[in-house]
């Protein structure tokens, strides 16, 4: 009883007691925590010469800022060196503050307590406490940072004058008596100037500048030493006279005068850190002039860098300026001279990557070669992503296979000294010669001699990527640089890397001596031929990575992997955007999704609506899956293509993944399976990829890293990408090219309306189709008005005949709705894909009908399959906004269709087969499809009659016996060779003859078989008949001498005749 | 839709005309069989996955139910038209009265194309489906099923919808369920067997031997298969199979003199349907075009893949020896390639009828889910032979009793069997 009162009436009067015993306590806590920091300034400011004890004296400060100084004890640790207050241990009550120098941490300071006590705000510890700790790290970390400075700053000085000494110089006399304490910056300089001209000038010259800023008169008077005396007579005749040259003598008073303004000016401490910086500034000056000589060898560049990268973190100092001179003169060194690669690379590249590099080049130490084209893509990705997830924590983490770059010089160093340089005239030679030579070629290449140097460094590889399966890809000089894709031109190697040393590395030369090798092959060739690139010299680099995935059973390969396209051309929905990319992806290797191939489909995704999937009923989900998978085989060191459920039934616990890539087909339905037990499950497995798009962060990854790079390297980009099961690795990139056509599409401007048979602007796709001989038109009104199904198969029958019988590729489809119908085949002519896969392009049309304009099928029906033979398609709108359709032009022209297939005349209503040289007067249908501008236009080009009679002139003069004819040479003259040749226009030769009579009668004869056939030609062309189309002119040497007539044409100055070459 | 061309709807009334001037049907029933009874037509809203609303039109179509519940399946189709549903409504009519199982004939859809949809949306289109018409069906009412653009995961949406709304567990409100989830055994082989048994009762009536028989089959899908396997149980011998190569993009049929095996070819057969060539010629197959099937020396010609297969051009192909051709596929013979094979005497096994096991079996998962009892496969086959053999003697009798094709009599008998269920319900 008695106790509770007492207990009633302390809470009473406690509670006003222990809110004052509460602030009174807080406040001491404030004190106490401002004094220790009052005393830190000052031991910092008193004792700071000694670093050993102003930190001993600061530890010994902290305990007592502390709400329980009696259970607290403190240290410092800085480097290798500690600091603390006795009984200082690790305990589980625990406060500390980093001590950072250059932006690295160097040490902490930390307090302990040593008892338990009460939660507070940081465990025990009040959250002012905390504040205190960090203020207290911060000064310290200054004064760390400033003492270092100096030190090194005294060690320069106490060097010099070590050197000074040493030259039994005596260091009173060399130095004046400027150099007073606290006037140390004196002394540097005069050693400076007295030892390191160089530098001395260096740093008088940033004095210099420094100073300028200042507008100081007494600085511009100085300078006016140096100005040469000048009349205003001078000044306006300019510079045209070269400045006098001065004294070193003036040059030098004009230095120390310098330093005099600067002393009045500058404090001496700002001197002295201005002076610090400039000479840790000067510490990447080597770098800096090795990197200015362009063709530098990679031995001085590598030794450059190493240099470079020995000086210690928080001192590799250098100015933004120094610095991206120093970058852009290694990217032009090692990467690429293309300002479009140059502008990018330079925001992304640091003289650090450089030199990790450099350490992965395989070259010779004297050469001079880059990496080439998709090595240095490569490169230049790796640091863009992974500056990106510095930032964008969404990217996730991505991976880059471990990378080595072969230089573009060493396959020149390996034919010169195999003695190959005949090789590298092939390129001149005719196509099928090179494709001749190519075997042959290949194995004079495997059986070169690799020099020594670069066989050490293969074997370094070898050594640290252990028995990982390679990749050893092409990376060209002119391949994958911006506007040239080469894509798929030159080879790309697997090798499964397993087997004794020597068998390893000789199958890696092997490897590379092939990519070499296809550097000279028929198709890159003419590639380049096309290109106008024949000329320029192709330095194949190499690039070799190792192969992403794991070893499953007796494969190697990755969980899955395929290419992301930035441009999607083949949009399955209007939902669907061009520029939200696609994914092709595959189980396994990547091989399959980056080539087509026939019977099997990759999965295709848009990134941006990745449920918005190709297939969606049951059947096609099925029909329109992966089936096969190409592997990496250790034991036979192929590449196999094997059945997914082959490879589902056997591996299918040690396969990551697995289960987010399959779905059973079962009872009408596709069913993900929930857990992990494949391996037993009886049903049809299908590859759908559901569980990675839905329950793993690949698709948000993907779309970071292509939205990224588009937007990076400011074009549309091919990335190849793989997944180990753990990780996503970006693997390669390259500008995106659909097929030959790299250049941007644009509508023409100068077609004419009237030969314009169409136009669309919703949903086009790229594309450009030249010389359409065939329009197969399925009249969309005569088609709605069938009255019964079989009809409309009758139709779709005569669609399929006609696939058959046009030449492949040359015809267009045109026709209502949908195509492929399969329920209600009203709406669009019921064909399968068997019935259209030769035609080069699919239309659509959709014509409005009572304000209702009806959904198109964008092809789904048969989708995959028109991707993967490339076809392309396209919606036409007629009746909306930029659509058109010249239904005139379609109607006048003559129906041909009885000429291909038997009809009924009923049909010849609905499906019209046109050949456009009778509506173009013999030229042909061009489309061309601008998916940038979303705008597609199908016109009738104007014949070309020049092109095609040239075509025939090399048939005329290849089949030609000269010696026989008596023939020396023939010349072509008039509107063939202006290329102005008209529909009737003949070909007129100039025979030069030297021989008998009965040759020269052989000769007319050859010609007029030629002429006749020609003329056939033309008729069949454009109707017109001459008889025969080459009009010959026999001229003899004395004819010539004579300049009589036709001969006078031969050497003539205003108009040539030009001289034809023979072919064999 | 224009008015002129090619219409479902009409196609079907006109068909309907015609047998009921046959039937000398009283004018108020043929006013009431030539339209449905009831329709609905409704608005789904749904939510996108970008966040917008996006509004579907829905349909249902109820055709008739005199004799039972309605039966038929949803379509999603981005042209969908309220004629078309109709036309299929009353074909699902028929075909539940000529295979004489209890139930109407109906069909729904959605226009919507599931090309343009995730799975997510798709499933807000079922399940407002449902929420829009749910008072209007039921296990007791109509039935739906899986249709056009339309599976198993559709129904089980619709029907987890349907229980969600009415409180309770219905499985027989839909069928085309997975087995496990209120589906029925047997559901697989239900359209191939079906066949088999019209094709042995027909026999019967033709007097000959089914074990002695030969037969061509067109297509080698499930259908196909399946009628394959019970016609070699029964001792049958197919001399060939046309089959649809992907690679190609063609058919091509396979023979085999002393009769295909079914085992063999199944397992050198692709996902896509395909038999491999290499190993169908090691297996002693030859390999001719897809369109010789028709011309095989067989007394049973069985089209089981797609329609117009048998057609004024090539009706004159088929060998002497022809007796019957059984009609697996839908419409695979046309109407003058049909009254050319009637007057080569040739009987034809009706598609409506030949592959009535599929709608058959739907009755039976219904059946089977009302009472919460699943009859094992044997069970679900067994009664499916009495119900086809009982359905096919049915028309054969009329058949027989008239002098017509099977196909007229098949028609005459379904729609008067609906009729008269009208007019004992005192309707009409």
């Amino acid at each position: 009883m008695k106790k509770a009162t007492k207990t009633a009436k302390n809470v009473k009067m406690g509670h006003l007691d222990r809110e004052l015993a509460e602030k009174d306590s807080q406040l001491r806590e404030r004190l106490k925590e401002l004094n220790c920091i009052y005393q830190v300034a000052e031991i910092i400011e008193n004792e700071g010469v000694d670093i050993d004890r102003t930190m001993q004296m600061i530890v010994e400060i902290l305990p007592q800022a502390m709400m329980y100084p009696e259970i607290a004890t403190a240290g410092i640790t800085l480097g290798p060196r500690s600091y603390q207050t006795p009984g200082h241990a690790q305990t589980e009550w625990s406060l500390s503050g980093a001590i950072m120098q250059g932006g690295k941490s160097v040490g902490e300071i930390r307090v302990n307590y040593h008892k338990k006590k009460p939660k507070r705000d940081i465990g025990p510890f009040l959250k002012e406490e905390g504040k205190l700790l960090r203020v207290v790290s911060e000064n310290v970390s200054k004064y760390v940072s400033q003492y270092y400075s100096e030190a090194e700053v005294r060690s320069y000085v106490d060097q010099m004058k070590r050197l000074l000494s040493a030259k039994g110089a005596s260091l009173k006399n060399m130095i004046g008596p400027a150099s007073t304490p606290g006037e140390e910056w004196r002394l540097i300089i005069d050693i400076l100037n007295k030892t390191d001209p160089q530098t001395y000038l260096m740093i008088s010259r940033k004095m210099m500048y420094h100073l300028a800023r200042l507008k100081e008169e007494s600085l511009e008077s100085l300078l006016a030493i140096l100005k040469p005396s000048s009349s205003e007579e001078d000044e306006q005749l300019g510079s045209n006279i070269p400045n006098p040259r001065f004294d070193m003598q003036s040059l030098i008073q004009v230095q120390q005068g310098l330093f005099d303004v600067a002393s009045k000016h500058l404090t001496s401490s700002e001197i002295m850190d201005l002076l610090v910086r400039w000479l840790k500034e000067n510490k990447a000056r080597p770098l800096l002039l090795v990197s200015e000589q362009g063709k530098i060898s990679l031995k001085e560049v590598q030794s450059a860098l190493d240099n470079y990268m020995r000086i210690p973190v928080g001192d590799r100092i250098i100015p933004e300026e120094m610095k991206r001179t120093i970058v852009t003169n290694l990217i032009r060194r090692f990467l690429n001279d293309r300002p479009e690669y140059l502008n990018v690379a330079k925001d992304y590249l640091e003289i650090e990557d450089f030199h990790q590099m450099a350490h992965r080049f395989i070259g010779h130490y004297e050469g001079v070669g880059g990496l080439g084209g998709k090595s240095s893509m490569v490169f230049l990705i790796e640091r863009i992503i992974k500056k990106e997830m510095g930032r964008d924590e969404d990217i996730g983490s991505i991976r880059f296979p471990r990378s080595w770059y072969m230089s573009t010089g060493a396959m020149r160093e390996f034919i010169h000294e195999n003695a190959l340089d005949e090789v590298v005239q092939i390129k001149y030679m005719d196509p099928n010669e090179i494709r001749k030579e190519q075997p042959f070629l290949e194995q004079l290449f495997k059986n070169g001699m690799f020099p020594s140097e670069i066989l050490n460094q293969l074997r370094d590889v070898l050594r640290e990527i252990k028995d990982r399966p390679i990749i050893v890809r092409s990376s060209s000089h002119l391949e994958d640089s911006y506007g040239a894709a080469f894509s798929g031109k030159y080879k790309s190697l697997f090798l499964c890397n397993t087997g004794t040393d020597d068998e390893r590395l000789n199958a890696l030369m092997d490897a590379i001596a092939e990519v070499w090798a296809s550097t000279f092959g028929p198709n890159p060739i003419e590639y380049r031929r096309e290109r106008g690139l024949l000329d320029l010299s192709e330095n194949m680099g190499v690039l070799i990575q190792e192969v992403v995935g794991n070893r499953i059973g007796p494969y190697f390969t990755p969980s899955f992997a395929g290419v992301a396209l930035t441009n999607n051309e083949f949009r399955w929905s209007a939902r669907i955007n061009r520029q939200d990319g696609i994914l092709r992806m595959v189980m396994g290797l990547g091989t399959r999704a980056v080539d087509r191939v026939s019977n099997d489909y990759p999965l295709l995704i848009s990134p941006m609506k990745p449920m918005i999937r190709v297939n969606t009923s049951t059947e096609d989900i099925a029909r329109y899956s992966q089936v096969f998978m190409d592997v990496i085989n250790m034991g036979s060191k192929t590449i196999d293509t094997i059945r997914i459920e082959d490879m589902i039934r056997a591996n299918s616990s040690s396969y990551p993944d697995l289960e987010k890539m399959i779905s059973f087909h079962a009872e009408g339905g596709i069913v993900d399976p929930k857990g992990v037990i494949l391996g037993t499950d009886q049903r049809q497995p299908v590859v759908t990829f559901n569980g990675i798009v839905e329950r793993t962060p690949f698709i948000r990854q993907m779309k970071k890293v292509m939205t990224l790079l588009k937007d990076r390297l400011r074009t549309p980009v091919d990335i190849e990408f793989a997944h180990d099961g753990s990780s996503l690795y970006i693997l390669q990139c390259r500008p995106q090219t659909r097929g030959m056509i790299s250049e941007k599409i644009s509508l023409p401007t100068d077609v004419l309306e009237k030969n314009v048979l169409f136009r669309a602007a919703r949903y086009v796709t790229s594309g450009l189709i030249k010389n359409i001989d065939w329009i197969v038109y399925v009249d969309p009104e005569a088609y709605e008005k069938l009255d019964s199904r079989e009809e409309m198969n009758a139709v779709a029958g005569i669609v399929s005949r006609l696939n058959s019988a046009l030449p492949k590729k040359r015809f267009l489809l045109m026709g209502p709705g949908r195509w492929g119908s399969r329920g209600d085949i009203k709406l669009g002519v019921p064909v399968q894909y068997g019935d259209i896969n030769n035609t080069c392009l699919l239309i659509e049309i959709a014509r409005s009908k009572g304000g209702y304009v009806p959904d198109l099928s964008f092809g789904t029906h048969f989708f995959q399959d028109l991707v993967e033979a490339g076809i392309q398609y396209l919606p036409l709108y007629p009746d909306e906004e930029g659509g058109y359709l010249n239904e005139q032009l379609l109607g006048i022209s003559e129906n041909r269709l009885h000429e291909h297939v038997q009809i009924s005349n009923g049909h010849k209503e609905v499906v019209r087969l046109i050949r456009t040289s009778d509506i173009s007067s013999g030229g042909s249908l061009s489309v061309v499809m601008d998916g940038e501008s979303i705008k597609a236009m199908g016109y009738l080009a104007t014949p070309d009659h020049n092109s095609w009679r040239m075509e025939r002139l090399d048939d005329v003069l290849s089949d030609i016996d000269r010696k026989t004819m008596g023939i020396e040479e023939i010349y072509l003259v008039g509107s063939v060779k202006e290329n102005k040749a008209g529909p009737g226009s003949d070909i007129d030769l100039i025979v030069v003859f030297n021989g008998k009579r009965e040759q020269e009668e052989r000769l007319l004869e050859y010609f007029r078989e030629w002429g006749e056939r020609l003329d056939e030609e033309n008729f069949y062309r454009t109707g017109i008949r001459s008889g025969c189309l080459l009009d010959v002119h026999v001229v003899t040497h004395g004819d010539i001498a004579n300049k009589t007539s036709w001969a006078s044409h031969i050497g003539s100055v205003y108009n040539p005749a030009r001289k034809l070459t023979f072919r064999k | 839709m224009a008015e002129k061309g090619f219409n479902a709807y009409k196609m079907a009334q006109d068909q309907f005309d015609a047998v009921a001037e046959k039937l000398e049907l009283d004018q108020a029933s043929r006013n009431l069989l030539r339209e449905p009874l009831r329709e609905y037509h409704f608005s789904i809203p749904v939510r996108m996955d970008d966040g917008t609303y996006r509004v579907f039109k829905g349909f249902r179509v109820q055709h008739n139910d005199a004799r039972g519940p309605c039966k038929g399946g949803i379509r999603f189709h981005p042209q969908e038209t309220a004629d078309t549903v109709r036309a299929l409504a009353m074909w699902m009519t028929w075909k539940c009265a000529v295979a004489d199982i209890p139930l109407g004939g109906g069909k729904g859809g959605v226009i919507c194309d599931p090309h343009d949809l995730s799975m997510r949306e798709q499933e807000g289109i079922c399940r407002g489906w449902v929420r829009q018409v749910y008072q209007n069906v039921g296990p007791f009412k109509d039935v739906p099923a899986p249709d056009v653009m339309t599976s198993g995961q559709h129904m089980l949406w619709m029907l987890d919808e349907y229980e969600k709304l009415s409180g309770g567990k219905y499985p027989g409100f839909i069928t085309g369920k997975p087995v496990g989830m209120g589906g029925s055994l047997g559901r697989t082989e239900a359209t191939g067997y079906g066949v088999i048994y019209h094709t042995r009762e027909a026999l019967k009536d033709l007097e000959m031997d089914i074990s002695k028989t030969t037969a061509a089959v067109q297509g080698f899908g499930n259908v196909a298969q399946y009628t394959i396997e019970l016609y070699n149980q029964y001792g049958g011998t197919v001399k060939c199979v046309s089959c649809w190569n992907q690679q190609e993009k063609k058919a091509y049929t396979f023979v085999k003199e002393e009769g295909i095996y079914l085992k063999e070819l199944r397992s050198i057969t692709d996902r896509y349907g395909s038999i491999d060539f290499d190993k169908a010629k090691a297996m002693g197959y030859e390999r001719i075009p897809g369109d010789d099937w028709i011309e095989m020396n067989v007394d049973i010609l069985i089209p089981a893949a797609l329609e117009n297969s048998i057609t004024a051009s090539n009706v004159d192909r088929i060998d002497k020896r022809v007796k019957l051709v059984s009609e697996g596929a839908n419409g695979p013979t046309t109407p003058e390639a049909d009254s050319v094979l009637s007057s080569r005497k040739i009987m034809v096994i009706p598609d409506f009828l030949a592959n009535a096991g599929g709608v058959t079996c739907s009755y039976f998962e219904q059946v089977q889910c009302n009472m919460n009892y699943y009859w094992s496969r044997d069970e679900v086959l067994g009664k499916l032979d009495e119900k086809m053999t009982q359905a096919f003697h049915g028309v054969l009798d009329l058949t027989k009793h008239r002098n017509i094709p099977l196909r007229e009599s098949a028609y005459m008998i379904a729609i008067s069997r609906v009729a008269e269920a009208c007019h004992l319900r005192g309707w009409i």
